[in-house]
């Protein structure tokens, strides 16, 4: 249990921000001290062989003049007894023999005459490290030969530098120790303080998930990233949240609305079969019986086309279509249901013909639906309207009625599957029919707009694109 | 006229067979689709009408199956599905036409009596006649004893689709789509104002009415004595 705790601490995105921190760190200061560390000894080294140097150019006249005495003086003066194990001075014959030198009983088993002596040339100066059996530290040793071939021998133990620059390493392995932890330490609340952002977001989506789709993600100060995520985030809730609202609604809308049909068969049926039925009611039963069966079975098709069109699952046959002439015959088909209720329905066409691109079938259902609507919801003495104009590379179908209206509250809605404002509710009809002619002037790539005042009309236009015929 | 029906559903196979019967048509019905194969292979019908979803063997399968061995006879495909995928694959099996549940039976009888017509190529008629209505597809003109009557282009095909299945129920639907090209029901009395029209140039002068109204089914046109 533990262990997969861990494996996952392993995994997290903190966790490996952290760690590259880290590593980041380490690198990097590494880098820093091998650099500072090499330039120091370096730098270390040839101050040492500077000074050395000195002293053999200082030494040098009196090996020329040859005069032992003042050498051994000069050694007497510069020879410091606390060193005599760290330092050393002595001169050679050109033979290669000792002539002078400090105290060398600390450095009785260095090698005074190496081989290679004897090819340097007179006045030049050679500096070696070379390792003195007995001696912990390496020795830093300066050979200056004069120009008669006595040579001048200068060594300096590296103790007092190997221990500094030890001490260096230490002080070194300490601070990566430090900066490590306080590197890592530092990634891991940055990268805690970056991802705390996407935990909200986690967290929200959790509730979310548990049903709670009121809950938004507080958008934070984290950065512009974490902002963005969480208005995407909620900005996708509020889509979910919308959507599932309105299912319920269609819901609640569809089991009401399929009640009042089936309460009217049940009805006609019982009161017909409890009274002394003659062969006229039963007649005058099944005719109503098959109405209200038609009534359910339309609204059952036509919830399923809305859902059908919306989802894009049923494609939109594409062909040409004169929507002078649709509209011409939809006026004709409606003419004499206006005449029978007394409105006067006038039809208008700009020019013919306006060819768009489109499901006939589906064009003619749009207008029929809006023609419909208009004469159903205006009185009697009432007019009403059908206009085909050309617009900007589009077709402009206008349904316009002098009828009841529309008031602001019921606007925007109309288009909602089963919404029926409270003029209509009078009025027979499903309130489908805006919602599928929407739907279908959408799938048609299209716009439908409303514009109305309450008691005095409504004006509906559809916008449809045209197909411009090249000749 | 032997009609084969393969229906699994009995309170829908019953009403067809009535029906039909009353049509005057005999039918052979068939609960499944291996029963319906065999009865197609086997006997000569001059319609069949094969639902879709049917136990033992589809009904797409089965009229893929008749069509294979060569047998000609017009099948109505009957579907719970109205997509057009569905359609298309119905008729591309080897269905003549598809209708989708739930359907008026007066569509079904004209569909299936279309069906039988186009098979037996009877050919086009010139006029039509129905008691004392006679009505020349030619010259397109109507008569209603011995006066001739002036109906506009619309009134004259709605009055031909009438007369055409005298005797028959049509659905609004089936008028909508026939004389008006709209496959679906515009909902209000379109089809009422109409036949209304129609009927006061036909019947309002006359005792003997021809155009009939079926409450919630339709319209017919027949002699009634």
């Amino acid at each position: 249990m533990s262990l997969k705790k861990g494996s996952k601490i392993f995994g997290t995105l903190t966790f490996r921000l952290t760690l590259w921190y880290a590593a980041l760190f380490c690198v990097l200061s590494l880098a820093v001290f091998i650099i500072f560390y090499f330039t120091l000894s370096s730098n270390l080294m040839q101050r040492m062989d500077n000074e050395m140097s000195d002293d053999a150019i200082e030494i040098l006249p009196f090996l020329e003049r040859g005069s032992l005495e003042e050498i051994r003086e000069y050694l007497k003066d510069e020879e410091d007894p606390k060193n005599a194990d760290s330092e050393f001075l002595l001169v050679l014959s050109p033979g290669l023999k000792l002539l002078a030198s400090t105290d060398l009983t600390a450095w009785e088993r260095l090698e005074t005459a190496p081989a290679f002596l004897r090819k340097i040339k007179g006045g030049q100066e050679v500096t070696r490290t070379v390792s003195v059996p007995g001696h912990k530290s390496n020795v830093r040793v300066i050979y200056k030969k004069s120009s008669d071939g006595s040579v001048i021998q200068i060594g300096t133990s590296l103790e007092d530098d190997e221990e500094l620059l030890e001490s260096l390493r230490g002080i070194f392995a300490t601070t990566a120790i430090v900066v490590l932890f306080f590197g890592g330490l530092l990634g891991w609340f940055i990268a805690r303080q970056a991802m705390s952002g996407v935990e909200r977001v986690r967290e929200a989506a959790v509730q979310i998930g548990q049903g709670d789709l009121t809950r938004r993600v507080p958008v934070g100060k984290e950065g512009e990233e974490i902002k963005n995520l969480a208005i995407a985030f909620n900005e996708m809730i509020e889509r979910i949240d919308a959507l599932v609202k309105e299912i319920k609604e269609v819901t609640h809308n569809i089991a009401h609305d399929l009640r009042g049909p089936i309460t009217r068969i049940r009805g006609i049926c019982e009161t017909t079969l409890s009274s002394h039925p003659t062969v006229e009611d039963y007649q005058e039963m099944a005719g109503i019986v098959i109405n209200e069966s038609d009534r359910l079975v339309g609204m059952i098709n036509i919830l399923l086309e809305i859902a059908e069109t919306e989802a894009g699952v049923t494609p939109i046959s594409k062909v040409s279509v004169d929507m002078s002439e649709l509209a011409r015959n939809a006026y004709e088909l409606f003419l004499p249901v206006a005449e029978d209720k007394g409105v006067h329905l006038d039809f208008e066409v700009e020019m013919e013909p306006l060819i768009i691109n489109g499901d006939i079938s589906r064009l003619q259902r749009i207008v029929a639906n809006l023609l419909d609507n208009a004469i159903k919801y205006t009185p009697a003495g009432g007019r009403a309207n059908l206009s085909v104009k050309e617009g900007h590379e589009k077709v402009k179908v206008t349904i316009s009625d002098s009828g009841i209206g529309i008031d602001e509250k019921s606007l925007p809605r109309i288009f909602e599957r089963f919404y029926r404002g409270d003029e209509s509710r009078s009025t027979s009809g499903n309130g489908l029919g805006l919602s599928l002619a929407r739907a279908l002037v959408d799938a048609h790539g299209g716009k439908i707009e409303v514009e109305s005042t309450s008691g005095r009309g409504s004006k509906f236009t559809v916008l449809l694109p045209k197909v411009n015929i090249s000749r | 006229m032997k009609i084969l029906l393969v229906e699994d559903d009995e309170i829908t196979a019953s009403f067809i067979k009535k029906g039909l019967k009353q049509a005057g048509f005999s039918v052979e019905h068939s609960a499944d689709g291996e029963d319906g194969l065999f009865h197609a292979l086997h006997e000569p019908y001059d319609a069949a009408v094969i639902d879709i979803m049917l136990p033992k063997l589809d009904g797409l399968s089965l009229i893929n199956e008749i069509r294979t061995r060569k047998v000609t006879t017009p099948v109505l495909v009957l579907s719970a599905k109205n997509t057009v995928d569905d359609r298309v694959r119905g008729l591309q099996t080897g269905g003549d036409d598809y209708l989708v549940k739930p359907f008026a039976f007066s569509e079904l009888l004209a569909r299936l009596q279309a069906l039988i017509r186009r098979s037996t190529s009877v050919s086009e008629p010139t006029s039509l006649t129905v008691g004392d209505l006679s009505m020349d597809l030619l010259r397109r003109k109507v008569i209603r004893g011995g006066e001739e009557i002036e109906l506009q282009p619309r009134e004259f095909a709605l009055l031909e689709y009438l007369m055409r299945n005298a005797g028959r129920v049509v659905s609004k639907t089936m008028i909508m789509e026939h004389v008006w090209d709209y496959n679906f029901d515009p909902h209000t009395n379109v089809v009422e104002a109409r036949i209304c029209r129609l009927r006061d140039k036909i019947d309002l002068s006359v005792e003997n009415k021809l155009i009939h109204t079926i409450r919630g089914v339709g319209y017919v046109l027949e002699e009634r004595k």
